[in-house]
């Protein structure tokens, strides 16, 4: 086999103040024809700057300031911009992006966006390029793909419109494919059917391909050769298999640690058979803006859920986006009203609760870390705010307690006078824990607290929540579309689908022997990456 | 570069080299000390500022003071001016400069004051439709609309002619009718910031209402509201100069700048400095308080890309 691609010393740096930022450094890669290579790394860490390099899409600050990509046994330095559009770009290397929602154009039908592509680099018939769009439309699988050529991408689905973005990617055979995170916005039964799709594309038309992720569960099975990356510079690379096996490097480790944790058994809780939390077939609904001559259309968030959670119990709720898991999570706790129903906390109505009450028995972690606090205070503000609000404190007295609560979510006192901005997403989280753990909750609400986050920072929050779970023995309502982070914390598992819960059960029991369509198709769309697979090849 | 030794005098923590180690006040000071406009427009207006306070006891000559004998002599880079009369004086032999120096205070109160007001009245609206929302923003909405669809001006005749004329009504008026960009830019800031996770936290931990709107809300519309206060000082200005000049702003004696305008008119041809030096200043005033508004603006905005050094 032939050299494909072939990237030397690749160097590219930030303009910024007058000064160079080097933010990808000595990056090399070799790249065969018919070869499928995956770079992982946390964000930031130049994984996708260096393939903007290659396709010359990168933000104006930044430029490549030394190093030789080799193309097809052609210096792609030489060629000016003009050329490298026609003859390249589009042609024989063509790139995927993350957000579906976001690349297509919406004001164009799919078929033109598909035909302008193509008879850019094509010099054919219009008949000709509708006859070849509708052809790769087939190849991606898009359902109903001769419809689809009139309609515009707001009548698509997520996992549709990545389709169509495979679609507008190969429509001219090319022999390198860049996918950046292809599957990251999309829900995990889709994200499965997507990488199925890529895979078994490449194989179809022969062409290579470059996968940017930071799940190394994803990479794992795609890929031939990983990359990995981390600030700006390869750190480890070589066959899959091996580097799996065998990392040497200590970050490679660490993110394989991570990973594999989440298989290790946890020290439970001690569960009490009485139920804190009571609740009896909620519904909450949305009505939409009536049109003339027609109903109003009402849409169910929620429809007649209903489970306990015991004392001490940690319970998962997974589902899809949409699937109405943040809104139970927001009328347990309180924020929103529901339309019928009854939540009982501690055998008390929710309604009956004194806010200040509520306070102390039930509080929320959310996903965003950057969105959670508020950029104007300080650290120590946020955090003694729940404290002076809710209890006569005097303000020494109110220090010390802040600074006790900021060691055990594993941050020094000197963050006390901090603002937010001056903290990473970890610590924002570790921020938001302990604002929410300073009036001895009984309850925590995560709403995706991980989500967010790079894959070892993850861990670490995880591992904290874990620790203050048995610490401070607090029940734990986990919302999550993680089902690896599900298994590895929570005692059972609630399944939501449009709002309904279609199954229930001990977490093993639910993962290992779903019994619901959807539920084994969520299970079984998890690209986990397990000890025993890796010893086994 | 006076002004940035100075300022890292005075702030020597916002000049460390680690720029993600500054507090969001340290990083709008290093970006101020660098916004070639704004430092411009804030001198000029401390310079303007100094001189309504420091002027008329310093240069110690009544503005009222008639001198028929000494009227409409030409200010002194004239011919026939002299170092007495600076700016010469006017059709009653008033000293000229003495008066413009008074109206400078008396522009400056209207100006901040009748933007304090308009922001007072505009924030509130604008902070309670946008977080209630419902009927009160229907309401609200609806105010606008009936603002907007009014004429300013003759609205604001009309009550100072009711009323009678006084610099606290002057004020108030003018105030009253230019709460529009204050309601519009502060309701669409706290229906954004109302649905971010800091504010259904600080929900959750038992906040009242107005600790949210006070402590959550409004500190983080501050750095829009800044700016249109800014512009509304200007407006609010040009708006007394025009309240005065149709004789129902500031009344005379009293000197504002808007009125000296109106008394020079009759003088246009023959004493055209009558017109044109009060002219200057409030160009002057004007231009020094946009240009500190587009600052702030570009200084409090995070995405803005003012050079860090």
């Amino acid at each position: 086999m032939s050299d494909l691609l072939n990237i030397q010393n690749l160097e590219i740096s930030f303009q910024s103040n007058n000064k160079n930022l080097k933010t990808v450094e000595n990056f090399s890669i070799n790249l065969n024809e018919k070869e499928s290579l995956g770079i992982v790394g946390e964000s930031g860490s130049g994984k996708t700057l260096s393939m903007l390099a290659l396709t010359r899409l990168l933000p104006k600050q930044a430029s490549v300031s030394s190093g030789s990509i080799i193309f097809q046994n052609r210096n792609l330095d030489e060629l000016d911009n003009k050329n490298f559009y026609k003859e390249i770009s589009g042609k024989k290397i063509s790139m995927i992006f993350q957000e579906p929602m976001t690349a297509l154009n919406p004001v164009h039908t799919i078929g033109k966006q598909l035909l302008e592509t193509y008879l850019y680099h094509n010099n054919v018939s219009v008949e000709k390029g509708i006859e070849r769009a509708l052809e790769i439309l087939d190849a991606v699988k898009l359902p109903k793909y001769k419809q689809r050529m009139d309609q515009y991408p707001h009548q698509l689905s997520g996992g549709q419109r990545q389709r169509v973005m495979i679609a507008l990617a190969l429509i001219n055979n090319p022999s390198l494919l860049i996918a950046d995170e292809p599957t990251t916005a999309l829900d995990v039964t889709v994200q499965k059917e997507i990488i199925q799709l890529i895979s078994d594309l490449r194989e179809t038309i022969g062409m290579a391909l470059i996968f940017i992720s930071h799940d190394l569960g994803v990479v794992s099975q795609i890929s031939d050769n990983v990359v990995v990356m981390k600030n700006g510079e390869i750190v480890e690379k070589g066959k899959t298999l091996k580097v799996l096996e065998k990392p040497n490097h200590p970050y490679t480790q660490g993110l394989l640690d991570c990973l594999f944790k989440l298989e290790d058994e946890q020290k439970k809780n001690q569960i009490k058979d009485t139920p804190i939390i009571k609740v009896k077939e909620i519904s909450k609904s949305y009505k939409l803006p009536a049109k003339i001559f027609k109903k109003p259309e009402i849409i169910y968030a929620v429809k007649k859920v209903s489970f306990d959670v015991k004392f001490g119990e940690t319970i998962a709720i997974v589902g899809e986006s949409g699937s109405g898991k943040s809104t139970v999570a927001k009328i347990i706790n309180g924020l929103i009203n529901k339309d019928e129903g009854k939540v009982e906390i501690k055998g008390q109505n929710i309604e009956d609760i004194e806010i200040s009450d509520r306070a102390k028995i039930i509080q929320p972690v959310f996903q965003d870390p950057y969105s959670t606090l508020n950029p104007i205070h300080t650290i120590g503000y946020i955090v003694s705010r729940p404290l002076t609000i809710n209890e006569n404190k005097s303000e020494s007295e109110v220090k010390e307690e802040v600074i006790k609560i900021l060691r055990l979510v594993g941050l020094s006192e000197e963050y006390y006078n901090r603002f937010p901005n001056q903290l990473s997403g970890g610590q924002r989280q570790r921020v938001a824990i302990a604002r929410a753990i300073i009036l001895k909750p009984q309850i925590l609400i995560c709403d995706e607290p991980t989500s967010a986050l790079d894959v070892t920072i993850q861990s670490q929050i995880l591992d904290l929540l874990n620790d203050l779970k048995t610490k401070l023995n607090i029940t734990i309502i986990l919302i999550s579309h993680d089902i690896s982070v599900v298994k590895y914390f929570s005692d059972r598992i609630i399944v939501m689908y449009n709002g309904e819960i279609i199954e229930m059960g001990n977490t093993n029991n639910v993962i290992n022997i779903p019994k619901d369509k959807y539920t084994k198709r969520l299970m079984s769309s998890v690209f986990s990456l397990k000890k025993n697979d890796i010893k086994f090849t | 570069m006076i002004f940035k030794t100075f300022i890292k005098r005075l702030f020597p923590r916002s000049f460390d080299d680690e720029i993600y180690n500054l507090t969001p006040k340290d990083l709008i000071i290093r970006k101020s000390s660098n916004h070639g406009g704004f430092k411009f427009g804030l001198s000029l207006l401390l310079i303007i500022f100094l001189f309504a306070i420091f002027g008329p006891i310093i240069f110690d000559v009544s503005p009222y003071e008639q001198d028929l004998t000494k009227r409409l002599l030409p200010p002194v880079w004239k011919e026939g001016g002299s170092w007495e009369y600076i700016f010469g004086t006017d059709g009653n032999g008033r000293d000229y400069f003495a008066r413009i120096l008074y109206g400078t205070r008396i522009s400056l109160t209207i100006g901040f004051g009748a933007a304090c007001v308009g922001m007072i009245i505009g924030v509130t609206l604008g902070v309670c439709a946008g977080y209630f929302g419902g009927w009160v923003d229907q309401i609200v909405s609806y105010l606008l609309t009936c603002q907007l669809a009014l004429p300013g001006l003759l609205l604001a005749m009309t009550i100072v002619f009711l009323i009678g004329p006084s610099i606290t009504v002057v004020i108030f008026v003018i105030g009253a009718t230019h709460w529009a960009f204050f309601l519009v830019v502060s309701r669409s800031a706290t229906q954004k910031i109302k649905n971010l996770d800091y504010v259904t936290s600080a929900r959750a931990i038992g906040a009242s209402k107005f600790q949210i709107i006070m402590r959550d809300i409004i500190p983080n519309t501050f750095s829009q509201i800044i700016v249109i206060f800014t512009l509304e000082v200007g407006i609010a200005i040009l708006n007394e100069a025009s309240l005065s000049f149709l004789g129902v702003g500031i009344q005379p004696p009293t000197p504002s700048w808007g009125l000296l305008i109106a008394e020079g008119k009759e003088a246009i041809f023959f004493q055209p400095w009558l017109i044109i030096l009060p002219g200057i200043a409030l160009f002057t005033l004007v231009v020094s308080i946009n240009m500190m508004g587009d600052g702030l603006r570009d200084i409090t905005d995070p995405n803005s890309k003012v050079s860090e050094e």
